[in-house]
């Protein structure tokens, strides 16, 4: 029989990180393997960001790098599909502890998991702000400031709180299916940001005159950003409440 | 205590899965019998809490809901579907990783149980043809002991030999405090092992009965010519098949077979208010 320490924790229905802590160890051995590619990934992606001066080659093989841990942030949440559904609603622990534990993970671990490596090796030998707005966010023309950074970091948790929710409410393919319904909130979102860029034109062309300059262009693409972020920002809330709520009422 | 009061289960399709049960479940070994449909999964998903009763007092354990979600509450109950898959590998990682959320699991009995199969719990249960799987399973969830173990058809896929074992593993690992419900059709595995039986149709509960009160009040009987007196009578190969009342004569094995059809016919109102008769 295992200790009186196990009893009286399962007889403890508030929330307990000791359980949260639990909850990790059942899903590390269906998550391992994010442990250890995604780091790996990274750094070998910030290697060749710091080489890449050195040959074209290498800038390519970065910006194939870049592309595959957007791919790994945003479908991460499909590893939770190993788990079958009955022993995980099942699991005895409260419903809040395995939200925390999901949105904790895919939130604040995955983008750590995935790019952390890379931020720590770039700030040691360059400067991570150009490059997280560069290679994570595909901002590369901007000019760096908060405001940008952010818009563009909410920007990337759209297909990845869209692939969660799915792979969390779908029955079956919740693969094919988180991975779809990703790449239909990313055509969304540029969708958003070409109707924007049409009407901003439209709206402004008569004040910009015959030359289209600098200052025009970098007026809308900050507009955009600071529009495409909010409109980002409300539907990772709105889809993170969401997969709280399926966890919560999720049945087999 | 399992308590049931007026549970009732309809799917969001507006499928009624269940429909007004009502009863009250000490510890024991109970077999669940309904034809397919009859909302025994269902039954199973919600007494373990897989699903949410509405209201969730009408499906309580001990007086706690059990579609509260609970750790105390889950931590005493495991359901064991016919087609659960584990998420690891093998019974070993089971062990690590799932078991500390049970503290009554033993690994003594997981040790006995899988040395009974001729398993050590490092095989790859991917590996395993269906009947291994499902012995390497059922093993592990005997060993966890929960206060309310729920098998859906577990004797599913396992050989003559395998099926003797598992008897036997459950007259072992079974402990008075706990509560085991098996839903089977195949009930001649286990039948000597049930202190009760519940009998569902169509989601209704038509029969819950303890196994003693039942061969003490009723009897089942075959013969060639038919019986006056039976609650249900069918002929099987040129025999009569009956369950007529028990005048204290004799007491007889209970053919499950004969009980299951006889509550599926008209009869089963008649054979139900005989047995809750005082």
């Amino acid at each position: 029989m295992m200790d009186q320490q196990a009893y009286e924790l399962q007889a403890d229905d508030r929330f307990s990180w000791s359980r949260v802590a639990m909850i990790f160890r059942y899903y590390y051995p269906q998550l391992r393997i994010q442990f250890i590619v995604y780091p790996l990934i990274s750094l070998i992606a910030g290697i060749a960001t710091i080489l890449s001066d050195y040959h074209t080659l290498i800038i390519l093989f970065a910006g194939l790098l870049g592309t595959i841990q957007s791919f790994m942030f945003c479908w991460s949440p499909c590893a939770l599909t190993r788990s079958p559904r009955d022993l995980e609603v099942g699991l005895p622990a409260l419903e809040s502890e395995k939200a925390t534990f999901i949105l904790l993970y895919f939130l604040v671990g995955i983008p750590l998991l995935t790019y952390l490596p890379q931020w720590i090796l770039l700030w040691i030998f360059g400067n991570p702000l150009m490059v997280m707005s560069s290679n994570m966010f595909g901002a590369g023309e901007l000019s760096v400031n908060f405001l940008t950074i952010f818009s563009s970091l909410v920007e990337s948790y759209v297909p990845l709180v869209t692939c969660l929710f799915v792979v969390l409410v779908a029955r079956k393919s919740r693969v094919l299916k988180g991975v779809l319904w990703s790449v239909v909130s990313l055509v969304m979102i540029g969708m958003c940001s070409a109707v924007f860029g049409i009407v901003y034109a439209v709206n402004n062309i008569d004040m910009a005159g015959d030359s289209i300059d600098g200052s025009f262009v970098g007026g809308m693409v900050n507009n955009l950003v600071l529009i495409i972020g909010t409109i980002s920002l409300v539907y990772s809330v709105v889809m993170i409440y969401l997969s709280y709520r399926a966890i919560r009422n999720t049945q087999v | 205590m399992i308590q049931l009061n007026n549970l009732s289960y309809v799917y969001p399709n507006g499928f009624t899965a269940l429909e007004n049960i009502t009863m009250e479940l000490t510890p024991g070994i109970y077999l669940l019998l309904g034809e397919n449909g009859a909302g025994k999964t269902t039954l199973l998903h919600l007494i373990g809490g897989l699903r949410k009763a509405v209201p969730q007092q009408s499906c309580t354990l001990d007086g706690v809901p059990t579609g509260s979600r609970l750790p105390s509450v889950l931590s005493r109950t495991f359901v064991q579907t016919d087609d659960i898959k584990f998420p690891f590998g093998n019974i070993d990682m089971m062990v690590k990783y799932h078991a500390p959320f049970y503290p009554s699991f033993s690994p003594e009995m997981l040790r006995q149980n899988l040395d009974d199969y001729g398993m050590t719990g490092v095989e790859h249960l991917d590996r395993f043809s269906l009947g291994n799987r499902r012995k390497a399973q059922l093993a592990y969830v005997l060993a966890l002991r929960p206060d309310v173990l729920l098998l859906d058809e577990p004797a599913n896929g396992l050989d003559i030999s395998s099926r003797q074992t598992l008897l036997y593993q459950m007259a072992r690992c079974v402990g008075p405090e706990q509560t085991v419900i098996i839903s089977t059709h195949t009930v001649w595995d286990f039948k000597n092992l049930f202190d009760g039986v519940m009998v569902l149709s169509r989601g209704r509960l038509v029969l819950k009965a303890d196994i003693a009160d039942l061969t003490e009040r009723i009897s089942f009987v075959s013969g060639s010519e038919p019986f006056e007196n039976a609650f249900f009578m069918q002929q099987n190969l040129g025999q009569y098949q009956a369950i007529v009342p028990n005048d204290g004569t004799m007491q007889t094995d209970i053919d499950y077979a004969l009980l299951y059809n006889a509550m599926h016919s008209p009869a089963a109102s008649t054979i139900a208010n005989y047995l809750n008769q005082i």
